[in-house]
């Protein structure tokens, strides 16, 4: 891979569950920046003084579209008191916590990415969690977001699709693109 | 320069977009065809005499085999490992790596195509599709994601200068994805495409997602430095945030 991989810190639960929930603020849309795990400062950063050691707050679970089946909204859980980070704000680098064992949440591991000082991704596994401390972890991490189905005949240089075999591709839509440029 | 050729059972499409002197450009494209039937020879489960068979009936010890069947064998347990048992090159009770060895070997020919001084190209195997640099000045390559139930259509474009782009569903070839915890066929998710910088991670984390079915969403979206699009056989259509999608 090629993150860099600074150092692993050791976290608590609820310190990691924040920081998923926290996803849908300081992720944005722009692709830049989820794939932004190189060192060095990110542009499609929000502007602005945002503490360098927080994304902004509003960090509940709802930061994101729910998927289908879980209920939306629901809180997360406040995080206990923990180490706040060191006052230069965040190192850049990939940072995973140890698995970790607390209150009703079983085991937690999250994975953050920080970049110019701001979490610019940050995973989750809900590790052996069940029942509701599952419904609760799994509120925290990110999701994909729902939207309609389109059908689209837009300009295309190739396409991807489950692979086809020789006869099929003969009727394909990357055999007519073939034929159209060739 | 464009060439199609039969390989691995599927069409592969080439389009080499550096202005290049023409037998310059189809010395390359024979090189990329060249690596593909290698590959096909050497790890296809139809091959009766491919590496992957005689490893299979125990002819061929893997820590004896070549530096690529042996690179094959570690990815795929590794990825065995990262995708929680769902991409299983024993998942149809034989050794079959067919689920990473086609992109993979499609991620080497474009690093090689690269390597020779053409940057600038769209290799597309069956689906599974590795586009480079740009298809003319100011452009960048635009790849569409197949409509799951509209053969001509697509549901996504995708657009980029430095994309894999794989797809894994269920409308081309059945339910051919086993969910290698229940033996059974995945039947949830109709089509999953990952998009990311390499080809062979991204064909199978889009076989695995396929596998797990709905709990595939939520293993998407923790991916790290992949993105997806999702269309379930419900059709219900769903993405990662950062899928890079053309306006």
């Amino acid at each position: 891979m090629r993150r860099a991989v600074l150092a692993v810190i050791g976290t608590v639960a609820g310190t990691a569950l924040m920081v998923g929930a926290k996803l849908g603020t300081p992720r944005p849309d722009d692709p830049a920046a989820a794939t932004a795990t190189d060192d060095g400062p990110v542009s499609s950063a929000p502007p602005g003084p945002a503490p360098a050691s927080a994304p902004p707050a509003a960090a509940t679970a709802s930061a994101g579209p729910p998927a289908p089946g879980q209920s939306p909204g629901r809180p997360a859980p406040a995080p206990p008191p923990t180490t706040p980070p060191a006052a230069g704000g965040l190192r850049n680098g990939t940072f995973t916590g140890n698995g970790a064992p607390a209150r009703h949440y079983e085991v937690v591991t999250v994975t953050i990415t920080v970049s110019g000082g701001r979490i610019t991704v940050a995973n989750g596994s809900c590790g052996n969690a069940s029942g509701e401390s599952r419904a609760i972890c799994a509120d925290a991490m990110p999701h994909l977001q729902q939207e309609t189905l389109a059908k689209q005949n837009a300009k295309i240089a190739t396409v991807s699709g489950a692979t086809y075999t020789s006869d099929a591709y003969v009727s394909s839509l990357q055999s007519a693109l073939d034929r159209a440029k060739a | 320069m464009r060439r199609v050729e039969q390989v691995m059972g599927t069409a592969v499409s080439l389009h080499l977009a550096d202005p290049l002197p023409q037998p310059h450009l189809a010395r390359l494209a024979d090189e990329v065809f060249a690596w593909l039937h290698e590959v096909d020879r050497r790890f296809s489960t139809y091959k009766e005499d491919s590496e992957v068979n005689r490893v299979h009936r125990g002819e061929l010890d893997p820590a004896a085999g070549s530096a690529d069947l042996r690179k094959v064998l570690d990815a795929c347990a590794e990825l065995w490992r990262t995708t929680d048992g769902y991409f299983d090159a024993y998942a149809t009770g034989r050794l079959d790596p067919s689920g990473y060895v086609k992109g993979w070997s499609v991620q080497v020919a474009s690093d090689r195509l690269v390597a020779a001084g053409a940057g600038n190209h769209c290799l597309n195997a069956g689906g599974d599709v590795r586009v480079r640099g740009r298809p003319a000045a100011g452009e960048e390559w635009r790849v569409g994601i197949r409509h799951p139930w509209e053969a001509l259509a697509v549901c996504w474009v995708i657009s980029g200068t430095d994309l894999a782009v794989a797809t894994s569903g269920t409308y081309e070839r059945g339910y051919h994805v086993i969910d290698p915890y229940r033996g059974e066929p995945a039947t949830v998710l109709r089509s999953v495409t990952v998009v990311g910088p390499d080809l062979g991670l991204a064909d199978a984390y889009a076989t695995a997602a396929l596998a797990m079915g709905r709990a595939g969403l939520d293993w998407l979206a923790a991916l790290d430095g992949y993105e997806s699009g999702v269309v379930t056989e419900d059709g219900e259509a769903y993405r990662s945030p950062g899928l890079p999608v053309a306006r």
